[in-house]
């Protein structure tokens, strides 16, 4: 019986990514325009968007995808592009005594939020954990908040200012694959799964000519049931997903993102995978 | 004064090893399209101008040029000497 699962388990994966590819071809900004309409988003506040350059196939250059999803803000209204700093865990990242130049250091989240990072118009979150590059009228406010650089979740935050301020979250060519989600999540719940390890490691932040030495305290990886994670998701009353082209795109508001990773973590659905 | 042929030679050491060899310097010609061939991901495009720019103290302007002036071998190796 377990050996049929499997089998068919592997045969649907296989029919999907080969149906995906037979859908698969490049898209116009005005697609772009067409789904923004689609999900209701006219004038945001608070915009953060995660994308993959690669899945997204866009005829356009990144940066006028960026001036599109601007054009989507309301008066005092924030774009918001991840820009962490390191691809693979924060710990070894921090374990290098990292100097993270908030004008400089690159980001490793991808094409679209390299150039969002530099654009004149951008303001960099400073924390290196999680920081964002912001766009809009009120991106120098928000970037400028956080005083607090040991974690990039505490209460100053950009993170906690998006859970405040039920930010809409977009995602243009990717799933759900919230990190920073899980662990905000987590610290709001006292941290239930012990994803902080409560150990401190150093970095430097580069702020224009001024160096500010911090620590943080790191993170472990969590596994997480993303099944679980996407049922959660498509009961909430704003999640909106669609697929163009063979592309996904999704939106959520936070503070129901939020609920889904909380319940998950109440559940058992998230787990601590290391123990290092 | 740096030379075409020392920008070429560090991009094509870049993607050898980002690709772990995977991609031999043998297919790396100035007509190559780094990302649409699969050579490099965006994120290891990302990685790769970085690299340059620090290699050669330049600053790459991806904001305001067209993406395909970076993203074939033979175009970044101009962006980068500036031409």
């Amino acid at each position: 019986m377990a050996i049929v699962q499997t089998m068919t388990a592997k045969l649907l994966r296989r029919a999907s990514r080969l149906r995906k590819k037979l859908l698969q071809r490049n898209i116009e900004l005005a697609d772009i325009g067409r789904l923004l309409d689609e999900f209701e988003i006219r004038s945001e506040e608070m915009l953060v968007v995660y994308s993959s350059w690669e899945e997204l196939r866009l005829k356009a250059p990144p940066n006028e995808l960026i001036n599109v999803l601007k054009a989507r803000l309301s008066a005092d209204g924030c774009l918001a592009f991840p820009t962490a700093p390191f691809a693979g865990r924060l710990k070894e990242y921090l374990l290098t005594r990292p100097l993270f130049d908030v004008r400089r250091t690159p980001s490793c989240r991808g094409l679209v939020t390299e150039i969002a990072r530099r654009r004149l118009d951008a303001f960099r979150t400073p924390q290196p954990g999680c920081p964002f590059s912001l766009i809009g009228p009120a991106a120098k406010r928000l970037a400028g908040m956080q005083k607090d650089y040991s974690s990039p979740y505490s209460e100053d935050s950009f993170l906690a200012e998006c859970h405040r301020r039920n930010a809409l979250i977009l995602t243009l060519g990717l799933n759900f694959i919230q990190n920073s989600g899980v662990h905000y999540a987590e610290k709001q719940m006292n941290h239930q799964l012990g994803l902080f390890s409560g150990e401190r490691l150093p970095y430097s932040i580069r702020l224009d000519e001024q160096i500010i030495a911090a620590e943080s305290e790191y993170l472990f990886e969590a596994d997480r049931d993303w099944r679980f994670i996407h049922d959660g998701y498509r009961r909430q009353a704003s999640f909106h997903e669609r697929e163009l082209h063979g592309t996904s795109y999704s939106r959520i508001r936070e503070n129901e993102s939020f609920s889904v990773f909380c319940e998950a973590i109440r559940q058992g659905k998230i787990r601590k995978t290391s123990s290092d | 004064m740096t030379t075409a042929e020392e920008v070429r030679s560090e991009i094509v050491r870049h993607v050898v090893a980002t690709t772990r060899g995977r991609v031999p310097a043998e297919r790396l010609a100035d007509d190559t399209n780094l990302v649409a061939q699969g050579f490099l991901d965006s994120i290891g495009f990302v990685g790769l101008i970085a690299a340059l720019e620090e290699k050669f103290g330049v600053e790459l302007d991806l904001v305001e040029k067209p993406i395909e002036e970076f993203i074939v071998l033979g175009s970044l190796v101009k962006q980068v000497l500036g031409n």
